[in-house]
């Protein structure tokens, strides 16, 4: 008895042994092609306290006077709204793409379509999700980084502080979606 | 039960631990293939679950990217061929008793957050709601676990049976009749 428990425990062990070396093993080749796994925003960004939100191109807006959000859309940037659909159905800023992270990686030519409507991979994207604790926005931000976009800005307030300010929303299915 | 070729065993195999071992290997294979095809996605979704400062803990939840779904993936396929039944079995109830105390925690800090347990497809527990809502995290993920528990600590007690590889292997080894009939025994 006590020797097979050993031998259980012995082959847990050999088990998790081969999974971490085999995983160390693909993490280093993941990484190695070009996709390491990045987790925040200042993963694999230039060592520059003077400026760390900056030195990889993603800024963090806030809706406050002057309201520099409205600014960049009324400069027509593209914008990009992070939330589940039942969210950008119910509400969105106008013109925004529904775009959120689990989308992406799904259809990966969805890359180049947001590259296409942006004007470019350096031109400017703003994204937002539902304000507060919400993490959407970094999230699809970190895939569009690792995609070759330099230039993003994380719209923190979100939605909430656009509506009740009063900006331009709509509502409804996006456009390339089925009703 | 110590006779391990007798028609009870024989009964018990096909009934019960072979269908047991078939089901939970392929459950981890899949979980396994979901998570490694987008370890990206994985990494975020463990990160979600904020157990681990990402500053401070960003390696360990990268390499848990990948080694978790690899010892899933391992375990699943050890599961299906029925070879190292008991310590692969062992180590799904290990996992899974960690999933479940994971998701328990994100229930009582009441944390938004996808599973990320079968990427997209978070079969029975995903989907939507009766208002449209895509379901998060509830107690449908915790009896999941319990159940797939429940199936991986009888073949952690019982081992994989007759039909599986390991009585090919321990009838190839020193005595290892004598150590199963002890545990099963026991």
């Amino acid at each position: 008895m006590a020797s097979k428990c050993c031998g259980v425990f012995g082959g847990m062990l050999a088990i998790v042994g081969a999974a971490s070396l085999i995983g160390g093993a693909h993490s280093v080749i993941h990484a190695s092609v070009g996709k390491p796994i990045v987790l925040t925003l200042t993963d694999d960004a230039p060592d520059n306290p003077e400026e760390p939100e900056n030195s990889i191109g993603v800024a963090t807006l806030d809706l406050s006077v002057p309201d520099r959000v409205r600014d960049l859309y009324q400069d027509g940037y593209l914008f990009l709204d992070a939330r589940p659909l039942y969210q950008y159905e119910q509400g969105h800023i106008e013109g925004a793409l529904w775009m959120p992270s689990s989308r992406v990686t799904e259809n990966g030519t969805l890359f180049f379509e947001i590259e296409d409507e942006a004007g470019g991979l350096g031109e400017p994207v703003v994204i937002y999700c539902g304000g507060g604790d919400c993490d959407a926005s970094e999230n699809l931000a970190m895939l569009l980084q690792q995609a070759g976009f330099t230039d993003l800005i994380i719209f923190k307030q979100g939605y909430p502080a656009w509506e009740a300010s009063g900006h331009e929303t709509q509502v409804g299915a996006p456009l390339e979606i089925e009703p | 039960m110590s006779d391990k070729t007798g028609p009870l065993s024989l009964i018990e195999s096909v009934v019960m631990l072979a269908p047991l071992r078939l089901v939970l290997g392929a459950v981890f294979v899949f979980a396994a293939w979901t998570k490694l095809s987008n370890p990206q996605d994985f990494a975020i979704a463990i990160k979600a679950f904020d157990l681990l400062d990402p500053e401070t803990g960003g390696q360990v939840i990268k390499l848990m990217a990948f080694a978790l779904p690899w010892a899933e993936g391992i375990c699943g396929v050890l599961l299906l061929l029925g070879l190292f039944t008991r310590p692969a079995a062992a180590l799904v109830s290990v996992q899974l008793l960690v999933f479940t105390g994971a998701i328990i925690s994100v229930l009582v800090r009441d944390i938004d957050v996808e599973c990320g347990c079968f990427g997209d497809s978070d079969w029975p527990c995903g989907g939507e709601d009766e208002e449209g809502k895509p379901r998060v995290m509830g107690l449908c993920h915790v009896w999941r676990d319990v159940v797939l528990l429940g199936g991986a600590l009888i073949l952690t007690w019982r081992g994989g049976g007759v039909l599986a590889l390991d009585q090919i292997r321990e009838r190839g080894s020193c005595s290892p009749a004598r150590d199963d009939a002890d545990f099963d025994d026991a």
